[in-house]
């Protein structure tokens, strides 16, 4: 303990030496090096030597539209969830911070339980609930509102409904606790001062909460990115994203070096638009 | 600045509060109970009680934050009962300050000026002299957490002020600064109400604050009012036991009646014989002979006696020497505690703890309640 810090310091970095603390991470960073770095980083050179050098599988991706119109497909849905996910989620965070007691717990409760199901249970409820014979068809049809049943499953619309119940989580969670951390006298500030309820929360609560909806919104949008499970199940062949495309490419072609090629440009696309979010969202982190 | 320059602002004329039968109740518990009040215009009114007093939710109902279960609330003329916060004009500074994070200390002044469709134009100047108010010209740039406490709540007694409301809502503004800041900043809210001549309600359970700062104080206990009046009649006529106990140090001691006549009233207290008048009595006393009741003396308005016949007979029990006097704790045979001011003496006058000493107490500033039932 002969580097604890100032006294003031009571976090339990504070009171470890900065060795242990080393040691305390090392298991993670070692399991993070072997099984994570390791495999991508070969995945990754695969695509540019099978076994010589060779730039055919990026070739191949530039040369076949198909590919990047995948590309673009998985870029616009990941935007449209994002999206979606904030509209829905901003106001369930906002109803959220304003409970208390049981029923902040039971909203709490409404968020967290999808949270903690598989989303491999959630993504087939989908299934049960949009197939041609599922409960929404069954519904229509039962109330004469449709003749025939629609096309509800394996469409676009079915990933990004599907997608956006799976992550909305992720969205309404940093805005709730920024927005808890907004002390509630603000608000009443805003009124007094003459701002009306909605003014007052334009002008002070949805500015104060951005860094929760940036937090919210980046986080949504790399999950999506690089969804699998929910696309796979709910898209079906046809509406293949970036991430069910490599998965197609391995598992049933194994062509490991054209998915190395494709998982190495998810990579580039996620790490870019990364970089540009935080580049144009930057501004708000001067408050 | 040039203020000849620029049109005459006319200072803001205080108004008036009425607040008639109001009460609040939460549930089952009653948070105000039946308040009347009125407040005159221009006064600087303080509610001072101890927390859970009822004070705090009475400002909340003043400013438009609750709603009373019950009673009206006027300013001036305008019944506010149930007029939303935003309509009601009246300004209010809070105890953590309440600035908006997000916008620079010129953008939280201008921000009541912008809610009222002020251009920026005509909103500048206002937001200068607002700022030349609370003494920090040149500050309008900086964002609020680049200030000290102490000029933060500045900020935000200039914001609550710029729109020129003829009401000043006060939430323990001074609660969150240190000693030496919240004296400073006392004089200068007591400056700017005198220069203003707004009403100014100020809630605080510093009742050293509420003394020095107060025309009038109302102070509160289990939601009522306990006594209106001024610093001087709060202090030197109580009028039930709450209110002598809460304002400043008192002593009681238990008395019993020997006698009375259509104006005095004789009172046995422990050993000394004392006659009061009966504008003494706080509330409504039962007055007969071989009552007993419940004497309040300051410490100032008890002295030591050489004399042992008709005096209060105390075991003495420590003497503190404060500079400009000298605390004595004694106790009676009765088992009362007192605290007695003495005048400084470079002599101890042979108070040795554990010593007897003679005490009497000055007739005329005491006050009698009645017994504890």
């Amino acid at each position: 303990m002969a580097d604890t810090t100032a006294a003031g310091d009571r976090s339990l970095a504070g009171q470890l030496s900065r060795r242990a603390s080393l040691a305390l991470a090392l298991p993670l960073v070692l399991l993070l090096g072997l099984a994570f770095l390791v495999p991508v980083a070969k995945l990754l050179a695969g695509s540019v030597f099978a076994p010589h050098p060779t730039a055919e599988h990026w070739w191949r991706i530039v040369q076949e539209p198909i590919f990047l119109r995948i590309l673009m497909r998985t870029v616009q849905t990941a935007a449209i969830v994002t999206v979606l996910a904030f509209l829905l989620g901003y106001p369930v965070a906002l109803v959220m911070s304003r409970q208390g007691g049981r029923s902040a717990v039971l909203v709490a409760a409404c968020v967290l339980i999808p949270l903690w199901t598989s989303v491999l249970v959630r993504s087939y409820a989908w299934i049960v609930l949009l197939q041609r014979t599922g409960v929404v068809n069954s519904m229509l049809l039962k109330w004469g509102l449709i003749d025939q049943p629609l096309r509800l499953i394996y469409t676009e619309g079915a990933v990004i409904v599907a997608m956006t119940h799976v992550l909305l989580p992720y969205m309404i969670l940093p805005i709730f606790s920024s927005l808890r951390s907004i002390p509630p006298e603000l608000d009443r500030a805003a009124r007094n001062l003459g701002a009306g309820a909605w003014t007052s929360f334009i002008a002070v609560t949805l500015p104060l909460s951005l860094p929760g909806v940036y937090a919210g919104a980046i986080m949504v949008f790399i999950l999506s990115l690089g969804f699998y499970v929910t696309p796979a199940l709910v898209g079906g062949p046809q509406n293949l994203t970036l991430a069910t495309l490599i998965g197609q490419q391995t598992t049933d072609l194994l062509n490991w070096p054209f998915s190395g090629a494709l998982a190495g440009l998810l990579l580039v696309v996620t790490l870019g638009l990364v970089a540009v979010f935080r580049r144009v969202l930057s501004f708000g982190k001067s408050m | 600045m040039n203020r000849a320059a620029g049109p005459a602002q006319a200072l803001p004329k205080g108004e008036g509060i009425t607040i008639a039968g109001v009460s609040k109740r939460f549930g089952a518990i009653v948070g105000v109970d039946h308040v009347d009040l009125d407040v005159r215009a221009g006064e600087f009114l303080s509610l001072l009680g101890p927390s859970g007093s009822g004070k705090t939710t009475l400002l909340m109902m003043l400013a438009g934050f609750e709603t009373p279960s019950s009673g009206t609330i006027a300013v001036g003329s305008r019944d506010l009962t149930h007029v939303p916060p935003n309509k009601r004009g009246i300004g209010m500074v809070f105890q953590r300050y309440a600035l908006f994070p997000h916008m620079s200390v010129a953008q939280n002044i201008a921000f009541p000026l912008k809610m009222r469709g002020i251009g920026k134009a005509e909103a500048e100047p206002l937001v200068e002299q607002a700022l030349a108010r609370v003494r920090l010209e040149g500050y309008g740039g900086r964002m609020p957490a680049q200030l000290s406490g102490g000029q933060q709540q500045r900020v935000a007694v200039a914001r609550a002020l710029v729109f020129q409301p003829p009401v000043l809502l006060m939430d323990e503004p001074l609660g969150a600064l240190d000693k030496k800041l919240r004296e400073e900043l006392q004089i200068e809210i007591k400056t700017l109400h005198e220069s203003l001549g707004i009403t100014i309600i100020y809630v605080t359970h510093d009742q050293e604050e509420a003394l020095t700062m107060s025309d009038r104080i109302a102070i509160m206990d289990k939601g009522r009012i306990q006594q209106l009046g001024s610093p001087v009649a709060l202090y030197h006529e109580p009028e039930n036991d709450f209110v002598a106990d809460f304002i400043g140090k008192m002593n009681f001691l238990p008395g019993t009646i020997t006698g009375q006549d259509g104006e005095r009233i004789a009172i046995d207290v422990s050993g000394q014989r004392v006659s009061v008048e009966r504008s003494q009595c706080g509330g409504r006393p039962h007055l007969a002979i071989g009552q007993a009741v419940r004497i309040a003396a300051r410490p100032e308005g008890i002295a030591l006696t050489d004399e042992s016949g008709d005096a209060i007979r105390v075991a003495v029990e420590t003497s503190i020497f404060l500079g400009s006097h000298r605390t004595l704790v004694a106790r009676t045979a009765d088992g009362a505690q007192l605290q007695v001011q003495l005048p400084s003496a470079k002599q101890d006058a042979g108070l040795e703890p554990r010593g007897t000493a003679f005490l009497r107490l000055d007739p005329g500033a005491l006050r009698v309640f009645a017994a504890e039932a």
